[in-house]
Order: structure tokens, then C-alpha cells, then sequence
């Protein structure tokens, strides 16, 4: 075991983390008289579930526990035996739990713990940058989903983490990894899983473990629950329905939780979480200011853009004996929703929609192995993703709030599904090129379309089959060895058809369509070791993966890559310092093997080629932090990071031809930031966590579609330079990010009695502020593209906004309950999110929207007679039957361009309300 | 239990409706008095024909804010107002061609019409075809019938004229001839179409079969007697209305409008008969085109077929052409060319000359019983 050891340390030199899905439980079992350590005591998890066995200290070490509530008995023979039903094990942490056993053979149960030896935030072992929530409090948070409350961790800006660009995070499932690998970085998982199945849910920005991989900036770690040792159901209703026009968005949401034992000790809990808004992303944009905009009459509701999310999960888990658990999960989720184009505002039906399902099979083994102090994990999980998005078949159909409860269909979808290029070269069935809208309140020919869809389609899907096996090896009971690997064989199939209206000619590109089967596969070791209260992780992490293989003559570049990574940790002064390096590696994502066109391809540049040979994007992060618990109740973390990106696809321009470019490896930036955490845990009725970010994020791209070219320096003297020698601040370059949650809650006998009840009593609350410095963005000469200065050169405004969640508990004789109030943006601050690259505000000047009409009544001088469905009798200012000349058309040109170039998506959301009722059953 | 009725109430109220473009067009017609004008383009509007439960009028129009001012079909209410409906030639590759649907006719929601593309450099339409589709999406066509061809009698079919409904499955038109002719070095070339036989063309097979009718050489108007038996017709240079039956063949004069008084444009509904009469009517014979006809419009007349009795309607410095009687034979819609007399007199004030200019661009007009 030792030359293992020793093996293993010579491969890994370096390198950080230990298994962060996962938790364990240590502590020492003694003599309760005289407090000698009992030699051989035994210690068991969940009833024998797991068992670890003292060594002559009277250490015990139990290892790799799923996040969650757990019992654990410790007994020897002689001594009475000493159950605590209530141990709380975290991922990533180490719960320290002492024994001190009688010498009567009377066995005690029920005691909940009552002390830390290891203090969470000091322990020295744990030296990743967690960030978590656990499912209680999850509950007390004006959040709804994960991604809402990992957004509440320092560093996050949306799904960018420290900077980096969106898609470097992966997802890690009850210790599966867990990935969107075909377009992470443009799209979602696909997959939700209901907050009401989680024990927690953890943010680890630096120092995840070796054993797991495909993500440069971040992890996000979810541990699901187990099913309860009795039957038990959960119904929750939240809605916005009655607070009436302004404050109404349409909300419906229902969540049904059920849980309990099955036969031969099998346990189960389901969920279903349903959600559907109608109008899905509300902003908070000015009301239209033109008295004849038909928006006026509710200008808090966009049209066409509703949406609903079905959301289901089940889990079993099953003792297979005394030595073995499996752990079945399903998930299966689907997103639907209209999408809201302000081309096609008033022929709402010929807007696009879009419909992504995820689906999520995850099995997971764990067995004592018959060596001392070893565990095995095996895991196998299959995901599916597909994503489609195109003009829909029809129109939706409610049949309560938002939800139609059937599937949207796409038009054109099957032709998408079957890849059918050849055929997709003709104009797309049922398409036709749209014509300028008639259904405008100005009725003038311009800006706003109609009569038919864009005639985008896009539709891809990705399916990935995952096995892993870990294995842990207590080296005594100062070091832990972790080794292990995991295989994804994966299967990527791609559609892409634009301006499907018209046939592939000079000024639209052929359908592009992919069908490979890639794969990835990893290696890991990683060592743990512990002297009082220094500790040492090292590990190595070895990656390869093939990528496309469906081109001709071609069977895939194989890539691999090494990736240590080193960390040390000692407690000095009563606080714990870590220090830690580490590389990462992901590989890209699968889209930029592909060619993509986008938007309008007649224009420059808006072609990419795919590139099959693209390889490891990757990060190299420097870190130092600090932890300290000033007061008992209170901690504070410091950590202070260096983070540089490399390898991260752009593109790149393609020879001499300035149309033409291709996907490469050409990006590299770095971040650098600070992160200080002020926690107070909730305790006594009350809770504090403030954190604050400082962050300065600088690359050469903010995103792969961007071309790498040489950047107009100096307008005057033209001179340029080779843009990879000049970092901008990226898209994400948040400088400053202030979160502060404060949860209370209200002693149940405490306020007035009314009715025989106190409506103050047991009242409990989370308020949570956010101040946010403002995001790059680039300014452009006005009406081109051409940038002034250099990207990213100017800043939004800052923004800030205030949550606030009030939930009221109740009994109905049996029944438990609660009701409560979820308010996001409370106090209803317009904060502004974008701006328009020509102007640097949300809106068009006055000298701009002239200029618009002119051009487009120049285009289109003609007279409309009154038959026209352009007629408008109140522009028709003479009554002879015809709206025409610029005294009576100008008007309406310079209406219809005040009217397109609202700036809706410029704005955040408004206040928003939740009233929820929740029963228990 | 008080809770509970509570959160059944908040669950029944209803949500806020979002927005939904209100529909802009206008629901009736510019002016309610009658005659009624329906269209004010300053392009062509032609061919009206009321769909078959009267409810709409079908036609075709001069689109002028298009690159090219195609002649796009056009639903419009039956009293008038804005459009319901409409299709152009949308198609890719068409932008810069001269793209005409004509000659509207429907029934049972299917409307079948001429589609006739020409190339950039062309005078005149190059290609044409009878095509059928639904109502509700006129660019969803089915081809019928490809132009030109060889007819039966031997004559050539360039194109169709007045397309109209036998019955659910069978389709009346004129096989007719087009030349192109300009008048002048610097006039506009003007497309003169001559009618060559009528023809009866049954949809009930595929493709569909094509029957020429015998005897009616020359033939410029068509209307299928309501019972779809016979047909109603006239012939170039004649001042008849025929009526042929299509069962036994027998041919029948329904009326005669008098000596040099040429008619055309017949529709008949129930026992009222509508032609064009006289106007600026022409049957020349060019050595190199052959036979040709222009016809600038004339006077509409109304017979009453149990009286034989006549009845101009109103004219109003206006020629009229293809008037379009509703199903129920109480609305009448109708191309309206205005005109002007230019009279050129002596000092005395005697009458030297008069010069009519008939307007190129048509609206049409609405007559009711």
C-alpha cells in the first residue's frame, strides 16, 4: 500500500481538493470515566450502512457520505452504545463527532449532536472555496431555483463564474459530472433539478478535486436527498393571479413532494415542480410613450414570450445489504417557450419559439470493500439533451395561465430531426420570405415584419452515456487516497438551417448538419495527508478526448492533456490559511467542431467553420484564502485569486478572405479578484451573510463568435495590433458585487393575539440586497459596426435591488402549513442592463429615429390607398381616401422607428410577487 | 378551512391578458353611399369575383410599393373596407420579374386563379399556369393547367380569361391568345388578349382533364348559368348573349343588345343578366398578329331575362369592364375607368372635335339592387 502511495504521490505532485460531492464524519470514541481511547469500538452509519472500526487513538474515519442528515452509532463491547440520530454531513467538509461511552452494556438512542470538534470553516481539510446552501435554507431564500441561488455566491455574474465566460462550470449530480458538452456556452443544461429534492447545493470556485473535470472556472455541486424513514407529501401553489394588471406576469407554479418507505427497506422520494409565466422574462422598461401604441394598455405583459417548465424527479435508494447502497435517480425536464421578437410584435404568430427537454438517468453503488477503510463508488448515469427553436406550428393554447400542457411543435422539426441537407437546400415547407408587417398601429411599411417567420432553424441533440468508479483508501488515519476514473461515450447530432424561406444560394448558406459520437475519459489520484494541523492534497488528473468523426478520411484527433494540482492548509492563530494551485481542463464545446451561421448571413463575417481538431481549453488558478471565526457564531473568509484563461475558442480569421473564419484556440485572458465572506449562521432567530467580489476579467474575446482581428488602435493614424496582445475587459468584468442575505425569524408566542391567533408570531423572513457594479460594454460609431476605442471601453450603471421573502407557518388540525410572500426587486428600481452601442443609452436620439424614418420613407413614398390594410383614417389628414405625401406618412415612419426601437430587454425585471400556500401532509 | 376557500378564490381569478395587436384595417367601407367606391389604389384594380356565399370579393391589384408593381390577389370584404386577405408573388427569385395573379374564382373555400411571371427583360408575362388553392393560404397552390398549349380545335392557349366555377369540381375558362403591341415608338407596350375557345377542365382526375369546348371560337366572356348546365357567352364582335348548353351542345340567344353595340363581360344571377355594351371597344385585323381586340371599357347594362328589357346603369363619366354579379344577383362589383371628353370647339361654339382619354388605372365600384 505504501509503494501505492508513493506511486501515486510521484505521479501527482501537486494539485488541491478532496471529493467535494461527498462528506465524512471523524472524531475519536473514549472511556466516558477516565477518557482513555477505546481500541476497536465500532462506528456505523444509518444502521450499519457504512462502518469504520477505531484505531489504538480511538480515531475513526468514515468516508464518502452522501450530503444530508445521517444517524450514527458508536459501540464496544462492555460499553453502552451512543446513537446520535441527527448528524448533518456537508459536501466537501469533514464533521467531526467525539464519543464518550459508559461502561454499562444499556444502549442509549435519540441524542442530537451538540458539538464540532473540527469547525467547519477552520478545518484545514477543507481547502476548496465552497459557497452553500443547504435544502433548509434554500427554503428560507426569495429564490427558485439553483441557478438563482448559486447567483447569490461571490463571483457569479449570471453563469459566468470569476470571470470566466459561461459554459466553463460544470454540473456534478450526486457525484456524477454532469454537462451540456455540445453548446454549454449558449445554452442551458436543460436539465432543473427541483430545489425540493436537494440536500444542497454548493458552489466550489477554485480547488475542486482532481476527480472531477470539463470546467475551467467553476463546479456546481448538487446532492440530492434521500426519501424519509416515513411517508410523508408536500403540496406548494404560487401564483401572482390576483394582484391585477401591473403586477400580474401571468405566474403559476405547483410543486408536489412526495417521500417515504417501500418494502424491503427501499426508500423513495418524487418530485414535480411545474412553473409556467406568461410572460417569462418581465422587464422593466418604460411604458411606451406614443398614446397610439396598443402596448399602453398593458405595458407590464410582453407578448409572446411565455413559457413553462415541467420538471420531474425521482429517487430510490436501496440497502443491498449491510455493506452495499444503490442509489437510483431520474430526472426529466422540459423548458417551452414563446420567444419575443420586436420584429415580429405585431404578427405575434410568426415570432420563434423554442422547446429544450433534458433527461437524466443516475446510478450509483457504493460498497464497503473488504479492505480496511476502503470504499468504492461506482457510478453510471445517461443524459440526453435536445434543443429545437424555430418558427412554431401554432399558435399556443392556454388552458390555465401559461400552461398549455401539450407539446410545442416547431414547424419543420421532422425535416431538422432527420439532417436532411440536401433537401433543406430548398425553401423550407410552408415558409415564405415575411413581408413588411400590416398590422403596425402606423400601418407604413417598415422596420416590423409579417406575414411569415424569420425561417430560422435550429435543432441539436446530445446524449451521453457516463460511467466512474472512485475508490477511497484510508492511509491510517492521517491520509486519504483517492483514486479513480470516468469513461463518457457521447453522441452529438446537429441541424442548422437559416432564412429558410429562401433556397441555399450566394446569400444563404447551405444547411449545416453533424452527427458524430466523440468521447472523453479521465484518470485521477489524489492524496490527502494530515499532520496535527497541517494538510497536503495532491493530485493529477489526466483527460483526453476524441472529438469529430464524421467527416470523410477523418477518425478523430485525440487530445489529452495533464493537470495537476497542489494545495496546502494549516490553521495558525486560530485561523486556517490555504494556499493552492491548479490546472483545468475542459474540452470545448462540441458546437465549434461544427460550421455555424447566424443572424443575417449576408452580412460580413456571420459564417464560422467548424473546426474538428480544436483542443483542451484551459485555466490556471492561483489562490490564497484566509478563514477566521472572530466569534463563535461568526466567520469570515478571505480569498484572494489569479486566474489566467487559455485556449478558449475564438475565431479566427481563415487566409486572406475577410468574409471567412473558423473556430481556433486563439483566446487567453486572466482574471484577477478578492472574494470576502461574512457569515453569521442563523442561529437564535437570526442569520447574516454578506459577501463582496472584487474582480478584474481581461481576454481577447467575450465570446467564440467573435473574430480575432487586428484592432484599430489609433482612429487618427490607423495603427493596429495583433488583438491577442490586447486584453479588454470581458462581457462579465464585474469590478464590484456587494450580496448581503438576512434571514430572522419570529418567536411563535411572540405580538398581539388576534382572533386567537398571533399573525406576528412564528413570522419568517430573508431579505437579500445586491449592489452591482456595472458590466462592459463596447461603444460603436453611430449607424456601423465599427468600434470606437478599444472593446468594452465604456460601463453600465450600477444596479441594486432588494428581495425580500415572509412566509407566515400554520396548523390546520393535523395538517401543517404556510404562507407566504416572495418579492423580487421590492423596491421596484429600474435597473438597467444594456444599453445600445451607438448611444450609450437604452434609447434611439431623436436625430437617430429621424434619420430611420427618412430612410424608410424614402424607400417606400408610395401613397396607401383606403382598401390597404395599411390604411390608417386618423393619418389620413385630408379624408380623400389615401394616406400619402410626407405630411401625412412622415409622421407615421417616425412612430413606427420610436415605436421598434423601444428598449425593452435594456431593463431589468420589475418587482415581481409570489403569494404561495404550502401544506404538508 | 377559511384559508383554503381563500386559495381556491385566488386560484380561480384570472390572469391579466397580454397584449394582442388590435386589428387595424377598416371594417367598412370610405363612404356608404352607392355607388360605392371599394378601392382607391392608384394602380389597376381588375377582375372582381364574389366568393361563392357572397361574403367577400375577390380580385386582382396593382401592388405599387413593390419593387416591380406585381398585380397580387386581394380579398375584400362584401361592402368594402381594408383587405382580409391578400398574396403577391413572395417567392425567392421573383423579386425583380413582373409577377401577376388573376382572374379570382372560388368555391367551397378553393380559389382558383392565373399566376403569370415575367422575366426582368420581359414585355410581357412569359410563363403562366391555372393553379388552385385555399382560401385561407392563396400561396399554397396546385398547379392545374400549364400555359401554352395546343388546343383540341388546333387554336394555341396562351393564357386563361374568365376563370369561374361549373361546380365543386369542374372549372370554366377562356383558352385565350396574347400579343404584345405598342402603339407608338415611345407608348407603353399594352398585352391585347384574344378569346379562342371555352373550355371545361374536371379536377376530379389526375392531371386534370381538359375538354375544349366546340363552336365557341372568339369567345370574350363567360358565366356559368347557376345550375352549372350551361354557360352564358359572348363572342368578339358580336352584339349577342349566348347560352350554350354543355350537355346537349344547343347553343340559344339569350338577347341581343342592337346592331355595332358589341357586348362582353356577361354575368348573369338568376334572372339578371349584366354586360359591358359599346364604349371604346375594337376588332382589328393586323397582317403580322393576326386578329385583335382592345377594349378600353364600355356601358354597363342590365337585362331583365323575363322582359328583355334593358336598363343602363349608372355611367358617370366612367367606362366600365368584367363586372362581377354577387350570388344573390343584388351586388354588382365592376372595374371603373374614369374618362375625360376633350371638346374642341370653333369661335362660334360649334363642336370641331372631342377627344375621350380613358384613365389607364381602374378602382373598382360597388352597385347594389
Amino acid at each position: 500500500m505504501q509503494r501505492l502511495l508513493w506511486l501515486l504521490c510521484a505521479l501527482g505532485p501537486a494539485g488541491p481538493l478532496a471529493a467535494q460531492s461527498l462528506g465524512h464524519v471523524t472524531g475519536t470514541v473514549r472511556d466516558r470515566e477516565g477518557g482513555a481511547p477505546l481500541v476497536g469500538a465500532r462506528v456505523e452509519v444509518d444502521g450499519g450502512r457504512q462502518v469504520a472500526m477505531t484505531d489504538a487513538r480511538g480515531s475513526y474515519r468514515l468516508r464518502e457520505l452522501v450530503p444530508g442528515w445521517h444517524a450514527v452509532r458508536a459501540g464496544a463491547i462492555g460499553y453502552r452504545a451512543v446513537q446520535y440520530d441527527s448528524v448533518l454531513v456537508r459536501s466537501g467538509q469533514t464533521t467531526a463527532l467525539d464519543f464518550a461511552l459508559e461502561a454499562r452494556p444499556v444502549e442509549l438512542a435519540g441524542l442530537e449532536i451538540r458539538g464540532e470538534r473540527v469547525d467547519s470553516v477552520l478545518d484545514p481539510l477543507a481547502i476548496a472555496d465552497v459557497q452553500r446552501f443547504t435544502g433548509e435554507e434554500l427554503r428560507r431564500l426569495p429564490v427558485t431555483t439553483v441557478a438563482e441561488a448559486i447567483a447569490l455566491s461571490a463571483g457569479t455574474v449570471g453563469e459566468s463564474y470569476r470571470g470566466g465566460r459561461p459554459g466553463q462550470q460544470a454540473f456534478i449530480l450526486d457525484g456524477l459530472g454532469l454537462k451540456n458538452q455540445l453548446d454549454a456556452s449558449t445554452g442551458s443544461l436543460g436539465l432543473r433539478v427541483p430545489p425540493d429534492l436537494l440536500a444542497e447545493v454548493s458552489l466550489i470556485t477554485n480547488g475542486f478535486s482532481a476527480r472531477y473535470g470539463q470546467a475551467v472556472s467553476a463546479l456546481v455541486n448538487l446532492a440530492t436527498r434521500d426519501g424519509g424513514e416515513r411517508w410523508a407529501a408536500r403540496a406548494r401553489y404560487e401564483t401572482d393571479r390576483p394582484l391585477g394588471q401591473g403586477a400580474d406576469h401571468g405566474l403559476d407554479r405547483t410543486v408536489l413532494t412526495a417521500e417515504g418507505p417501500l418494502p424491503w427497506g427501499v426508500r423513495f422520494v418524487g418530485v414535480a415542480d411545474l412553473a409556467a409565466r406568461l410572460d417569462a422574462d418581465p422587464v422593466h422598461a418604460p411604458d411606451p410613450s406614443q398614446p397610439r401604441d396598443p402596448r399602453r394598455q398593458n405595458p407590464s405583459l410582453l407578448p409572446h414570450n411565455s413559457g413553462e417548465q415541467y420538471d420531474f424527479a425521482a429517487k430510490l435508494t436501496v440497502p443491498l445489504g449491510a455493506r452495499h447502497t444503490l442509489r437510483l435517480l431520474g430526472l426529466h425536464s422540459t423548458e417551452q417557450r414563446e420567444l419575443y421578437d420586436p420584429a415580429w410584435k405585431y404578427d405575434l404568430d410568426f415570432a420563434p419559439a423554442r422547446r429544450v427537454w433534458g433527461r437524466h438517468l443516475n446510478l450509483h453503488l457504493q460498497s464497503l470493500l473488504p479492505g480496511p477503510g476502503m470504499i468504492a463508488d461506482l457510478r453510471l448515469g445517461s443524459f440526453e439533451r435536445e434543443f429545437l427553436q424555430g418558427p412554431p406550428a401554432e399558435p399556443a393554447d392556454f388552458f390555465f395561465g401559461a400552461f398549455t400542457g401539450r407539446r410545442l411543435r416547431i414547424l419543420n422539426e421532422g425535416l431538422a430531426r432527420s439532417q436532411d441537407t440536401a433537401l433543406a437546400r430548398r425553401p423550407l415547407p410552408g415558409l415564405f420570405p415575411p413581408i413588411p408587417s400590416e398590422r403596425t398601429p402606423w400601418g407604413v411599411p417598415a422596420f416590423f415584419q409579417g406575414g411569415a417567420p424569420r425561417g430560422d432553424l435550429g435543432w441539436n441533440r446530445f446524449r451521453e452515456l457516463r460511467g466512474r468508479l472512485d475508490v477511497a483508501i484510508a492511509a491510517g488515519t492521517a491520509a486519504d487516497l483517492y483514486l479513480g476514473g470516468e469513461y463518457a461515450g457521447q453522441r452529438v447530432r446537429t441541424f442548422q438551417r437559416i432564412l429558410g424561406s429562401l433556397p441555399v444560394g450566394d446569400s444563404v448558406p447551405a444547411a449545416s448538419a453533424a452527427d458524430f459520437t466523440p468521447w472523453a475519459g479521465a484518470l485521477y489520484s489524489e492524496v490527502q495527508v494530515r499532520h496535527n494541523d497541517l494538510a497536503f492534497t495532491a493530485g493529477l488528473r489526466y483527460d483526453q478526448f476524441r472529438g469529430r468523426t464524421d467527416l470523410p478520411g477523418r477518425t478523430g484527433t485525440i487530445r489529452r492533456s495533464l493537470s495537476p494540482r497542489f494545495a496546502v492548509s494549516t490553521v495558525f492563530r486560530g485561523a486556517t490559511f490555504v494556499a493552492s494551485f491548479g490546472q483545468f481542463r475542459q474540452a470545448p464545446d462540441y458546437q465549434y467542431l461544427v460550421d455555424a451561421a447566424f443572424d443575417d448571413t449576408t452580412r460580413t463575417g456571420r459564417f464560422r467553420q467548424g473546426n474538428p481538431d480544436l483542443g483542451f481549453e484551459k485555466s490556471t488558478q492561483y489562490e490564497f484564502s484566509l478563514r477566521v471565526r472572530p466569534v463563535r457564531q461568526a466567520s469570515v473568509r478571505a480569498n484572494v485569486f489569479v486566474k489566467r484563461l487559455e485556449g478558449l475558442v475564438a475565431s479566427v480569421p481563415l487566409g486572406t478572405d475577410p468574409d471567412s473564419s473558423i473556430f481556433g484556440n486563439a483566446d487567453a485572458g486572466s482574471v484577477k479578484g478578492m472574494e470576502l465572506i461574512v457569515e453569521r449562521e442563523f442561529r437564535d432567530a437570526w442569520g447574516l451573510r454578506v459577501s463582496y467580489t472584487l474582480q478584474q476579467a481581461e481576454a481577447t474575446s467575450t465570446d467564440a463568435f467573435l473574430v480575432r482581428r487586428a484592432i484599430t488602435i489609433d482612429p487618427v493614424s490607423g495603427d493596429t495590433i495583433i488583438p491577442a496582445k490586447v486584453e479588454f475587459p470581458l462581457d462579465f468584468d464585474r469590478r464590484h458585487a456587494l450580496v448581503a442575505i438576512l434571514s430572522g425569524a419570529v418567536p411563535a408566542r411572540f405580538g398581539p393575539s388576534v382572533l386567537g391567533t398571533r399573525p406576528i408570531g412564528g413570522l419568517e423572513g430573508t431579505l437579500v440586497f445586491r449592489y452591482f457594479s456595472g458590466l462592459p460594454f463596447s461603444r460603436v460609431a453611430p449607424g456601423t459596426d465599427s468600434i470606437i476605442g478599444i472593446p468594452n471601453d465604456s460601463r453600465l450603471p450600477s444596479t441594486r435591488t432588494v428581495d425580500l421573502l415572509v412566509r407566515r407557518p400554520f396548523r390546520l388540525g393535523r395538517t401543517a402549513g404556510s404562507l407566504y410572500v416572495d418579492i423580487r426587486n421590492l423596491l421596484n428600481r429600474r435597473n438597467l442592463v444594456a444599453v445600445r452601442r451607438d448611444t450609450g443609452t437604452p434609447f434611439q436620439t431623436a436625430a437617430g429615429l429621424q434619420a430611420m424614418a427618412n430612410s424608410a420613407y424614402q424607400a417606400h413614398p408610395e401613397a396607401i390607398p383606403y382598401e390597404s390594410p395599411r390604411y390608417r383614417r386618423w393619418a389620413d389628414l385630408d379624408g380623400n381616401g389615401y394616406v400619402e405625401g410626407p405630411n401625412e406618412l412622415m409622421p407615421l415612419y417616425l412612430a413606427a422607428a420610436r415605436d421598434f426601437t423601444q428598449p425593452l430587454f435594456a431593463y431589468g425585471p420589475p418587482r415581481l410577487f409570489r403569494l404561495g400556500a404550502e401544506v404538508s401532509f | 378551512m377559511r384559508r383554503l376557500a381563500a386559495l381556491l378564490v385566488l386560484a380561480a381569478c384570472d390572469h391579466a391578458e397580454p397584449f394582442r395587436p388590435p386589428d387595424p384595417r377598416e371594417p367598412g367601407p370610405f363612404r356608404g353611399a352607392l355607388p360605392r367606391q371599394l378601392t382607391f389604389n392608384r394602380g389597376t384594380d381588375r377582375m372582381p369575383s364574389w366568393s361563392s356565399d357572397g361574403r367577400y370579393l375577390l380580385y386582382s391589384y396593382e401592388d405599387l410599393s413593390r419593387t416591380v408593381p406585381d398585380r397580387c390577389l386581394g380579398v375584400l370584404p362584401a361592402g368594402g373596407g381594408s383587405r382580409v386577405r391578400s398574396a403577391c408573388q413572395n417567392l425567392p427569385g421573383f423579386a425583380d420579374s413582373l409577377d401577376a395573379f388573376e382572374w379570382p374564382a372560388e368555391r367551397g373555400g378553393r380559389v382558383a386563379y392565373l399566376v403569370a411571371t415575367s422575366g426582368a427583360l420581359d414585355d410581357a408575362p412569359s410563363r403562366r399556369a391555372l393553379v388552385v388553392a385555399p382560401l385561407a393560404d392563396l400561396l399554397r397552390t396546385r398547379r392545374l393547367v400549364s400555359f401554352p398549349y395546343h388546343s383540341s380545335t388546333g387554336r394555341p392557349h396562351d393564357l386563361a380569361l374568365a376563370v369561374s366555377w361549373l361546380d365543386s369540381t369542374t372549372i370554366l375558362y377562356i383558352g385565350a391568345v396574347g400579343a404584345v403591341v405598342r402603339p407608338c415608338l415611345n407608348c407603353r407596350s399594352d398585352t391585347l388578349f384574344l378569346g379562342q375557345d371555352l373550355v371545361r377542365l374536371d379536377l376530379r382526375t389526375v392531371p386534370p382533364t381538359r375538354e375544349d369546348i366546340p363552336g365557341t371560337y372568339l369567345a370574350n366572356s363567360a358565366a356559368p348559368a347557376p345550375d352549372g348546365r350551361s354557360v352564358y357567352y359572348t363572342v368578339a364582335g358580336d352584339s349577342r348573349v349566348l347560352r350554350r348548353d354543355l350537355v346537349t351542345g344547343t347553343v340559344t340567344e339569350v338577347h341581343d343588345f342592337g346592331l355595332g353595340r358589341f357586348a362582353r363581360d356577361v354575368q348573369v344571377a338568376g334572372e339578371r343578366l349584366v354586360a359591358v355594351v359599346g364604349g371604346r371597344i375594337s376588332l382589328t385585323s393586323d397582317p403580322l398578329l393576326g386578329l385583335l381586340a382592345r377594349d378600353e371599357g364600355g356601358q354597363l347594362v342590365e337585362v331583365d331575362l323575363r322582359a328583355g328589357a334593358e336598363r343602363p346603369l349608372p355611367l358617370d363619366q366612367r367606362f366600365y369592364r368584367r363586372p362581377a354579379l354577387s350570388p344573390d344577383g343584388r351586388r354588382l362589383a365592376v372595374e371603373a375607368f374614369p374618362f375625360t371628353v376633350t371638346v374642341i370647339r370653333d369661335p362660334a361654339g360649334n363642336i370641331l372635335a372631342a377627344d375621350t382619354a380613358v384613365a389607364r388605372a381602374a378602382d373598382l365600384w360597388l352597385l347594389e339592387e
